[in-house]
């Protein structure tokens, strides 16, 4: 504070009441006496009940369903590491038991994946080219024609129970697999 | 507004929805959204329904990264950072795009009120350019300022939460405030006395 005016910094402090008791007291005494002091004082005092005032969000009520309701969309749900740690521990143990079972060695398991790998990728060449053959289309299509030709009733609906059953398989899946989701992420 | 139903600590309730709990997690919703709300408007989330939409992101945002959240410092600063930082993004890129908003409708909630129809539109017109100032201070001055007087926070609580010394809290404020007031037409802070 100087001697004829409070500064504008010892008015900020003193409206927030952050300034010790001393210069708390006397700017006190001055803003009694001081007209102008006052009268700054005063702004600084409306310019505060001002910002207040505005209108600023207070709350959202639907914010915390819509929150929930985007992290389970958006399958952000996280499982528990503990739930990760068992998952491997499983798939570790099923591998061990398939060497056991199998009687393979690691090295032995090792190379009869390799063998696996690469039958498989000649099958999958051998299946994309078949496909691709516009002869194959039409085998498919005379096999067709004859086997509906000769197959029995009975032939036909063991084909359509299979698929029936097939299709009721596949949803069991997708809705244990959604279940689990929620059970190993929402405890 | 939803209360809070449990005493559990943010950092504790924190932990826990890192683990998977969502209930959890809606405590902590509920106990910040007001926080969150007033950082986004603050920031530049012109209107409730943007605030919204931007405190839902945040909200959503920082469950997707509650792994990366350090316990033992308060959950309150870590979102609101998170919060900052998705309004600075949202700003670069509504930046490189025409504004299809503007202050009027802005401030479309500030026509209810009490007194006559003359007196509402004086305060209205106040308020507006009160907000306009407001929000052309520079981020730092705006922040503190925000918080200190439309979030109520105490200067404690705000250097907790921006991480600053105290002393650098008073300064913004009290800079951010001669700032506001230089840029202030002369009656809008003065009031009708």
């Amino acid at each position: 504070m100087t001697e004829s005016h409070a500064g504008a910094e010892d008015l900020f402090l003193f409206s927030e009441g952050l300034l010790d008791d001393g210069p708390h007291r006397l700017v006190a005494a001055h803003l009694s006496t001081c007209a102008i002091c006052a009268e700054r004082y005063r702004r600084e005092a409306e310019l505060t009940v001002s910002l207040k005032s505005l209108p600023a969000p207070t709350s959202a009520p639907g914010l915390v369903a819509d929150v929930t309701r985007a992290i389970r969309r958006q399958g952000a749900l996280r499982a528990s590491p503990w739930w990760w740690l068992v998952g491997a521990c499983l798939l570790v143990l099923s591998g061990a038991q398939w060497l056991v079972a199998s009687d393979l060695t690691v090295a032995g398991a090792g190379a009869a994946f390799v063998h696996a790998g690469r039958d498989l990728t000649v099958t999958a060449l051998s299946v994309v080219q078949a496909l691709a053959d516009p002869q194959t289309w039409l085998h498919v299509a005379e096999a067709a024609a004859v086997a509906l030709d000769t197959t029995s009733t009975s032939t036909l609906l063991l084909m359509g129970w299979f698929f029936a059953a097939a299709l009721v398989a596949v949803a069991a899946n997708a809705l244990l697999w959604s279940m689990a989701r929620r059970v190993l992420a929402i405890r | 507004m939803i209360e809070p139903v449990t005493s559990e600590t943010d950092e504790r309730l924190a932990v826990r929805s890192a683990r998977g709990d969502l209930r959890a997690y809606e405590e902590l919703v509920v106990r910040h959204q007001r926080l969150i709300l007033r950082i986004l408007w603050a920031r530049g989330a012109w209107s409730q329904e943007d605030a919204e939409d931007l405190a839902q992101e945040t909200f959503v945002r920082a469950w997707e990264r509650l792994g990366t959240y350090d316990s033992s410092r308060p959950f309150k600063s870590w979102i609101a950072r998170i919060a900052g930082n998705l309004a600075i993004d949202r700003h670069r890129a509504d930046s490189r795009r025409p504004r299809t908003t503007d202050l009027d409708e802005v401030g479309a909630t500030l026509t209810t009120g009490g007194p006559g129809p003359a007196a509402i539109a004086i305060e209205n017109e106040r308020q507006r350019e009160l907000l306009s100032r407001l929000r052309e201070l520079p981020e730092h001055y705006r922040q503190v300022i925000v918080l200190r007087f439309l979030e109520d926070l105490s200067y404690e609580e705000i250097a907790e939460l921006l991480d600053l010394p105290m002393g650098s809290v008073k300064t913004r404020i009290f800079r951010g405030r001669e700032m506001l007031k230089r840029r202030l037409r002369p009656d809008t802070v003065e009031g009708e006395g």
